[in-house]
């Protein structure tokens, strides 16, 4: 028990600072493992905090894990998606410092691993939980104790103790062939006297070995028959005649030579796995950042991948800085020294490798990969702490320029559909520009022209004009400055809208309350229309923006009654549906309706029904200001009509609350009864 | 000359000094004129005003710490000028101590009713008319009677207080903290879902159409107003 912590588990609810921190839970990915990603599992689930499952692998592509242990590290891992836990597997070839290093990256300051198994060793060594105090660092340790006399624990003694005997295994089979070979030769020789050196049985015993158990195994076989045979074949007592010596030396060199050829193969084939498993590595990276959507996360799948592929710690610089300077794009706060930037420059510019490892600018602490689109320089990888091996290896070099390259492709994809986007904004906005500005022409010139017209002609004429007609030009001056108003009004609220800048100022409001404020803005507009309200009768109050709201129905009204003929009746209805706790208002009216074919645009942004007929006055943005500020709210707004001179009617449709925020009027109408 | 109670006008807009001018001097306003904050200042200490109309955007400093400055030492009812869409604004000021706002652009008639509601404030602070009448309607505070059209009306104590809080302020915008704080209290100048309730149950008794209120009328975004019947 000497791993027990004396941290609490309670520790990390302690700081509330750090209630975010995740907690990694670390496994060996042995059968106990489960054990420890419960436990952990229960730690993270009291303190409130997320937690991942690491497992780190000494460097994988260099060796291959036992079968067992990656069955029980895939259920470990499903177990730990299960509970709700994420995964991460790390290469590396120091568990402690990986571990270290993932908590530090993810900003957890706990770490909780499984007890250490008893060993077979009976010295004492560090255990992990030891390994990983010994570092600095605000990161507590926590072990999960294990419970004694499980299942998994005996298994994975005795895997413990396979394992080691597994190493010696071969070389004992190969003694036991030599011997027995040597034997049974030596027992045929004392039946039939005139047999000489029976060479044969203890090559085929070789080559048994040397194709079963590989070069080692099948040389150390070869050596011990030759040495066998020596001693106890030699038929005239104990003394080597030259033709015992030849034979021999001939099953000496059949067996090297078996055991040459058979280790070639054994290398042959530990190639093309490693090829094999890099080229899975590579079809997963290109999946990986094909299926990241914006260039911040193709940047992160990037650096995730390569990361993982090669246990390294990776940054991808981008020429983003001033005068086109390299600036690491991602992640964000890797810090770049003097030397690393030139190193990164030299990749980039001269499409070489640089940096440590290689001869350019070698004080770097990174080695600099370039990374190439088709058609320019992108940018450049850098790679961090790789062991000095990897600069070295073909393979991996081999391996790293293809993720670049693939990383380059990525990368440029990304930024071309960017910059389509960016256009398709741009030309938007210039037919936005041209809308607007024949908007502001006509429409806000219309009303001006009168207003000019009718001040100069009481100014010029005020004393020859009869009472009435005075009124009249009067009228007229304030009617239209007070629909100028209505149109700068408008044009304000879409340029909000437009900048992302309205955001709901929600309120329990009454909606009979923000009906009746609509109607009495509206005022003057009203005099001649007739307007009817139908509310239904006890509607509870909604969590909306008071004015936004209000404005829309105050835009709905004015476009009801400037479509309706002089005197035509204007519904406005407000429902409840208390079933999907969403009320709708809507505003129907029997004027001139719309054509189906506009029915779909009368949403957009300067869009306006085309009538021969009749021009009505407006800036086009009543209705898409509508939408934008009922979608603001996560309502629905819809236009319907039969046809044109059959009415319309507009219904906007909303949620009584957001959800975040529980209704508190139900209190309150205790007291109505 | 006209001998009635002063009124200073801060505008840095010669046409809407102009205009108002004009409109108060036709009301026999005396009118005293400032175009900065700073100007505002000295001429409301040296000319002692009845009535400030202020409007916010100065271009020397903010009309809000204009109001602030004011405040320091002096009671006279500020009105202030405002655009539409600065409802927070408008909230604003009210808080630091101005008396109640008119949004550009108004008609002259509007403008008269709140200098008239912000002078009465100003000059009378204690003697409350005790009856107040608008149309049907008719409180009376106190007998603690309301009635409309010659019925009288039965109202829950908290009805009664709210609508008695808005009539001791006739005329005059109140924002939703104020009437929290002055009717529930001040542990609830946030539960704006009370007053929305009330204020229509109150709309409810003395309104004839509730949802086209003629006497509590809503400010969109800020509070309440109870209308004052329109002058002859």
């Amino acid at each position: 028990m000497d791993d027990q912590s004396p941290g609490q588990p309670t520790a990390p609810t302690a700081d509330n600072a750090q209630q975010t921190a995740p907690i990694v839970v670390a496994i060996r990915g042995t059968a106990a493992s489960t054990q420890t990603v419960q436990g952990g599992q229960r730690l993270a689930v009291a303190a409130g905090h997320p937690w991942y499952v690491v497992h780190v692998t000494r460097p994988s592509l260099f060796r291959r894990a036992t079968a067992t242990r990656s069955d029980a590290l895939t259920r470990t891992f499903a177990l730990a998606e299960r509970l709700g836990g994420r995964t991460a597997m790390l290469r590396g070839r120091n568990v402690a410092r990986g571990l270290r290093r993932f908590a530090a990256r993810e900003g957890a300051t706990l770490i909780v691993v499984g007890q250490s198994r008893p060993g077979l060793c009976p010295l004492p060594r560090k255990t992990l939980a030891q390994k990983l105090r010994r570092g600095t660092g605000p990161v507590d340790v926590h072990v999960i104790a294990k419970q004694v006399g499980t299942e998994g624990g005996w298994r994975e003694m005795r895997s413990h103790a396979t394992r080691l005997a597994s190493a010696f295994y071969p070389y004992l089979v190969g003694a036991a062939v030599a011997v027995g070979t040597t034997a049974f030769v030596q027992g045929l020789q004392h039946l039939f006297k005139d047999i000489e050196a029976l060479g044969m049985p203890v090559v085929a015993g070789v080559v048994f070995v040397a194709l079963r158990y590989g070069p080692g195994p099948g040389l150390y076989t070869t050596l011990l028959g030759v040495a066998l045979s020596g001693v106890f074949l030699t038929p005239a007592g104990h003394r080597l005649t030259p033709d015992s010596i030849a034979t021999l030396a001939c099953l000496g060199a059949i067996g090297a030579g078996v055991s040459f050829y058979v280790g070639r193969i054994h290398r042959a084939r530990a190639a093309g796995e490693l090829r094999e498993a890099r080229l899975r590595a590579l079809f997963r990276f290109g999946r990986d950042i094909g299926a990241a959507a914006g260039a911040q996360d193709v940047l992160r799948a990037i650096v995730e991948q390569i990361d993982d592929i090669l246990g390294a710690r990776t940054v991808v610089l981008l020429p983003t800085g001033p005068e086109g300077l390299l600036q690491v794009a991602y992640p964000s706060g890797a810090e770049l020294s003097a030397s690393d930037a030139e190193a990164a420059e030299w990749a980039y510019h001269f499409d070489d490798l640089s940096g440590r490892g290689t001869n350019t600018i070698e004080e770097a602490t990174r080695l600099y990969h370039p990374m190439r689109g088709p058609e320019q320089p992108i940018g450049a990888l850098g790679i961090g702490d790789v062991g000095q091996h990897g600069f070295h290896d073909p393979e991996y070099r081999w391996l790293l320029e293809a993720l670049a390259g693939l990383a380059a492709i990525a990368i440029e994809r990304a930024d071309l559909s960017r910059r389509m986007a960016d256009a398709r904004v741009l030309a938007e906005a210039d037919s936005l520009r041209a809308a607007l500005l024949s908007s502001i022409s006509h429409d806000l010139r219309t009303p001006l022209a009168t207003i000019v017209g009718s001040a100069s002609t009481l100014q010029s004429y005020g004393a020859n004009l009869d009472a009435e007609t005075r009124r009249d030009l009067l009228a007229a001056i304030r009617e239209e400055a007070e629909r100028l108003n209505r149109f700068i009004r408008n044009l304000l609220e879409m340029a909000k809208l437009e900048v992302g800048a309205v955001v709901p100022k929600r309120q329990w409001v009454a909606l009979e309350e923000i009906i009746g404020a609509a109607l009495e803005r509206l005022g003057k507009l009203l005099h001649d229309a007739d307007i009817r309200t139908e509310v239904a009768p006890e509607m509870p109050l909604a969590y909306v923006d008071f004015v936004q709201i209000e404005q829309v129905l105050v835009i709905m009204l004015e476009n009801a009654i400037a479509y309706s003929p002089a005197g035509a009746p204007v519904t406005l209805s407000a429902v409840a549906d208390p079933a999907a706790s969403r009320f709708r208002i809507s505003i129907a009216d029997h004027g001139a309706g719309i054509a189906p074919q506009d029915l779909g645009h009368i949403f957009d942004k300067f869009y306006r029904a085309q009538y021969r007929d009749r021009k009505i006055a407006g800036t086009g943005l009543g209705l898409s200001i509508c939408k934008g500020l009922i979608e603001a709210h996560g309502g629905t707004i819809r236009a319907e009509s039969e046809g044109r001179n059959l009415g319309a009617r507009f219904s906007i449709e909303l949620p009584f609350e957001t959800g975040e925020t529980p209704a508190r009027h139900g209190t309150m109408n205790a007291e109505r009864a | 000359m006209p001998n009635g109670p002063k009124i200073l006008i801060v505008d840095d807009e010669p046409q809407i000094r102009r205009f108002l001018r004009a409109s108060l001097g036709a009301h026999q306003f005396h009118v005293v004129e400032a175009e900065t904050g700073d100007g505002a200042i000295k001429t409301c200490a040296a000319e002692q005003p009845d009535l400030t109309i202020l409007d916010l955007g100065l271009p020397d400093m903010d009309g809000l710490d204009v109001i602030a400055r004011i405040r320091e030492w002096s009671t006279v009812p500020i009105l202030v000028l405002s655009v539409r869409a600065d409802e927070a604004d408008k909230i604003d000021a009210l808080d630091r101590g101005a008396d109640d706002y008119i949004t550009k652009p108004f008609g002259v008639g509007e403008l008269m009713a709140r200098v008239r509601a912000a002078l009465r404030h100003g000059m009378q602070a204690n003697d409350q008319e005790p009856v107040f009448a608008n149309g049907d309607l008719r409180v009376d505070l106190v007998r603690r009677q309301v009635s409309v059209a010659g019925n009288e009306v039965h109202l829950s104590p908290k009805e009664y207080d709210l609508l008695k809080e808005l009539v001791t302020h006739s005329g005059r915008v109140l924002t939703h903290q104020h009437l929290l704080r002055n009717v529930w209290g001040p542990a609830h100048v946030e539960e704006t879902q009370y007053l929305r309730v009330y204020i229509g149950q109150l709309r409810q008794k003395v309104e004839s159409d509730p949802a086209r209120p003629r006497y509590i009328v809503t400010e969109p975004g800020v509070g309440y107003r109870l209308k004052e019947p329109v002058a002859e």
